[in-house]
């Protein structure tokens, strides 16, 4: 007994010592996939309010972790967000209205520019902007301040990084490199991390450097940039020949860090750790912009006590250096009685433009059995503002000065930008303020290493939560919600699991033979009650080169006399490139052994390019319709959640090596069929082009029908399936056109793990229904509803692999490329240059 | 200044050294049944938290401050 028992203590010795402490308890190897949503509240404009959304964030998070061997792990993540609406731009006294009203909706701002130049300003002898009142005709001081806004069209950062580790028995090190992209703003970045273990792995050492470049490359709002005064920005700021002006400016950033872990006691641990940032370059938010009140020393007050004064917006200047400093300390406590965790974190942080910060926050991680667990969470962040920060800036001096000289001609002095100080930003995240938030997040642990979090959290910013008070006005609180969905699968727990069920993942993968290429959906059901079965879908489509009609290739004089409507006559533009990313999560679970019930959220975004037509008419951007054309000169993304699919699967007849199966499906309109472009040029531009929009805005009708079969390494199928809109309109007034398809293909396993497929889709597809029942502009033939649609046929080319053995047995990765070989599209349209789909999918 | 900005940090890192230098007992390595749980990992959630970071990235000025893994602008 005494010899079982030491044994077993030495084994078990053995394991926790082989486990290092900071990554102690992740799995080794997982895949996962996040959707995150973020959203402000409206921000008080005390006198009117915006028309437009207040800012939100899409998140898309996915990634995996690998081990390549016994100490070699690989991980590869990306990320992408995609943003819209309303954030401020600037800040002004609400004595000068500086956000202009809609003439038709009172009490609203209906442009989505903001308005930074007000007229007939006054402020009295003490320099407080001064507020007419229409009642009593009198003037009076107000300080009140109130935010500009400024409204965006849809943005997407898309993000991917690379790590690789290498374990020892008491050390590892990582390095990992990745790229940040997005319209306006690009970076590189590069880290590397080594822990070392001391005393029997009671302590960790972990040491960090990293670096990061970035280069902004935005262009000023259309509508704004007149105003701005830039002069003073030298070559950071350059005017290209269409007027547009570009901000450019690079930047880079090194960190060092050091961190200390270390085991207190049997159920507690605690992790201090010093990082320091060193930044430099172009530090400012190009779409930042600061006020400055003139009033000119030489002036005297009228009978009424006013002064004359003037405002105008300058570009932010923050320094070009910043070094920063971050203490953190972590402790996380067991608490026994009811095996719950808490973890309360504090940090200090510090830098030297003037800001000090503090983070405490608090998460108690309850679990409640069954693999459930439930964890409430409160920070609380407090800041004091950048010495440069200011609300707006008064500068005593004229615009402008006249003087004659000696010839008596007139010669005119701007403002002399040195009297104005060297850095400024009214930035409201550079203000004094605290912010307060809670959540709660709960989980659930599926025995077979899945696991399932949804979270929630509520955030409120004010600068009356400022730590020792004295913060900025209420004018800058806001608050706002961060929702989140992530699924996590333990690859290693998968293949335990797996192995002891291998008599049977063996029988299946004999009976699926090679599966289906990747492009078809819908070929499979799971095979007994309880059975899970997850996936990841991407697909990538894309249109481009010479457009056509019907089969034939059209010139820029047939699209520009004919593919916009007779009643428009001309075109002004014709698309150039469509491309399509989606990302879709493929959730299957069989209830009865009769029945798989499939989920598949997706995710998507687009992009769109378009040019002129030659010999297009030149239109005056300040009609609607010619601000409409120099906006399509910008590619166009849109992006976020798109339609979410639910399938009901059911095999109907099953031989030995062939089986019929049949897909019932509804497709719920959860993705935005209704997103408009920001205004420009003070035009409302309305709704975007048709093919942007993410979802289709009604319920549909999904069926398929499947057939495979499998003959020794050989395996066939065929499918037919169909979408049916179940409603005329969505509720931007127009419908997607029905869809039929049928499909055919055959697979060749060359060896147990590797296939590949040879397939023939021909697609039908009508034409749209209805139209937009709001505001758009026709300067092209992609927005008409009929040149959507037609008769297509591809040829696909498969390959896929799946894992016989090892710790990733049972994963299966496959990829194919369709080829278009026919498009006889509806009208006009851009032809389609193929379609890459890749599925990852585990059963289990 | 320059001797203040750098040794605020040591000082506090060195405190940070006496509390672990003064509250650590020994733990058998058969004792750290309750330390391998799960929800006793220092970064239990890893993916939400990257998620909560960037967002509060994007709304205050002390951001990052941890090792470079990109986030791009936030220019909003």
């Amino acid at each position: 007994m005494a010899v079982t028992k030491s044994k077993a203590l030495h084994l078990l010795t053995a394991a926790a010592l082989a486990l290092p402490l900071t990554s102690v308890f992740a799995g080794d190897e997982e895949a996962y996939f996040q959707y995150g949503h973020y959203e402000d509240g409206a921000r008080n404009l005390f006198t009117t309010q915006s028309a437009f959304k207040p800012i939100q964030v899409d998140s898309l998070q996915s990634g995996t972790r690998l081990k390549l061997s016994d100490r070699v792990r690989l991980a590869f993540n990306y990320t992408q967000d995609t943003w819209s609406g309303a954030t401020p731009m600037t800040t002004a006294p609400l004595a000068f209205n500086p956000n202009r009203e809609s003439k038709t909706r009172a009490k609203t701002i209906s442009g989505a520019s903001p308005y930074l130049q007000p007229s007939n300003l006054y402020v009295d002898k003490q320099f407080n902007p001064l507020q007419f009142d229409a009642k009593t005709k009198k003037y009076s001081a107000n300080n009140q301040l109130v935010h500009t806004l400024s409204t965006a069209s849809p943005e997407t950062r898309k993000q991917g990084d690379v790590r690789i580790g290498y374990d020892w028995d008491e050390a590892s090190l990582d390095a990992g490199a990745g790229t940040s992209v997005e319209p306006d703003y690009e970076s590189v970045f590069g880290n590397v991390g080594l822990r070392l273990d001391f005393n029997q792995k009671l302590t960790s050492l972990n040491l960090g450097a990293s670096y990061t470049a970035s280069e902004t490359n935005s262009m000023l709002d259309h509508d704004a940039s007149p105003y701005i005064e830039t002069s003073t920005f030298g070559t950071r700021v350059q005017t290209l020949k269409n007027g547009v002006k570009v901000v450019t400016g690079s930047k880079e950033d090194w960190t060092g860090s050091l961190g200390l872990t270390q085991i207190l006691n049997k159920s507690a641990l605690i992790e201090g750790s010093v990082s320091y940032t060193a930044s430099s370059g172009y530090m400012s938010n190009p779409y930042k912009v600061v006020e400055i009140l003139f009033v000119d020393p030489t002036k005297k007050a009228d009978s009424d006590g006013k002064i004359d004064a003037k405002l105008l917006p300058f570009l932010e200047q923050r320094p070009e250096q910043r070094n920063q400093w971050t203490e953190n300390l972590r402790f996380v406590q067991h608490i026994d009685a009811l095996d719950a965790a808490l973890h309360l974190d504090y940090r200090f942080y510090h830098d030297d433009w003037g800001i000090n910060a503090h983070t405490i926050s608090g998460d108690w991680i309850q679990p409640i059995g069954d693999g459930w667990s439930l964890t409430p969470r409160v920070r609380y962040y407090s800041q004091n503002s950048a010495n440069f920060y200011a609300p707006y800036l008064l500068s005593k001096q004229a615009t402008s000065t006249i003087t004659f000289d000696d010839d008596g001609n007139i010669q005119r002095t701007s403002y002399n930008p040195k009297l104005f100080p060297k850095n400024y930003s009214s930035d409201y995240r550079l203000s004094g303020y605290g912010a307060l938030s809670g959540g709660l997040t709960v989980t659930k642990k599926f025995a077979k290493g899945l696991e399932l979090q949804a979270g929630a959290e509520y955030y409120t910013h004010a600068g009356s939560l400022k730590l020792g008070g004295g913060g900025e006005g209420n004018y800058a609180d806001f608050d706002g919600y961060l929702v989140n969905a992530a699924l996590n699968v333990d690859l290693a727990a998968l293949s335990i699991a797996n192995s002891s069920h291998s008599e049977h993942s063996n029988h299946a993968h004999h009976h699926h033979g090679a599966g289906a290429p990747a492009g078809v959906m819908f070929d499979h059901v799971l095979a007994k009650a309880g059975d899970v079965m997850i996936g990841y879908r991407y697909m990538y489509a894309n249109q481009a080169g010479q457009m056509q009609q019907g089969v034939n290739p059209v010139n820029d004089k047939t699209l520009l006399n004919q593919s916009c409507d007779p009643v428009l006559k001309q075109c002004f533009v014709t698309p150039q490139e469509m491309s399509m990313n989606m990302h879709m999560l493929d959730l299957m679970y069989a209830p009865t052994d009769w029945l798989t019930l499939m989920l598949m959220p997706q995710f998507m975004d687009m992009h769109m390019t378009m040019r002129d037509l030659a010999g297009a008419a030149d239109l005056n951007m300040l009609t609607p319709l010619g601000a409409a054309v120099i906006h399509s000169r910008h590619e166009h993304t849109t992006g976020g959640v798109g339609d979410t699919g639910m399938y009901a699967l059911f095999n109907v007849l099953k031989f030995s090596n062939q089986q019929l199966n049949v897909s019932l499906g509804i497709s719920a309109p959860t993705g935005d069929s209704a997103i408009q472009l920001r205004d420009t040029h003070q035009q409302d531009l309305g709704f975007i082009h048709y093919g942007m929009q993410i979802g289709s805005g009604t319920w549909d009708f999904k069926p398929a029908i499947t057939y495979t079969a499998n003959i020794d390494d050989w395996s066939f199928g065929a499918q037919l399936n169909g979408t049916k809109r179940l409603e005329n309109q969505s509720k931007s007034g127009f419908a997607l056109g029905d869809i039929f398809q049928a499909t055919g293909w055959g697979s060749y396993s060359w060896t147990n793990w590797l296939a590949t497929s040879l397939r023939g889709v021909y697609t039908l597809q009508g034409a749209l229904n209805g139209s937009y029942n709001g505001v758009y502009h026709q300067i092209g033939a992609m927005d008409f509803t009929n040149s959507y649609g037609g008769r297509f046929v591809d040829v696909g080319f498969g390959i896929s692999a799946s894992m016989p053995n090892g710790s990733l047995q049972g994963n299966r990765l496959s990829f194919e490329w369709l080829q278009p070989v026919h498009d006889d599209v509806n009208s006009y349209q851009l032809p389609r240059e193929g379609a890459l789909s890749a599925t990852w999918s585990y059963a289990f | 200044m320059f001797e203040k900005k750098f040794l605020a940090p040591l000082k506090i890192g060195a405190f940070f050294c006496l509390i672990f230098l003064s509250a650590c007992s020994s733990v058998s390595p058969w004792e750290r049944g309750t330390l391998a749980k799960s929800h006793m990992n220092l970064q239990p959630s890893p993916l939400q938290s990257s998620l909560r970071s960037h967002q509060y990235g994007s709304r205050e000025a002390a951001s990052g401050g941890g090792e470079a893994a990109g986030g791009g602008c936030g220019c909003y």
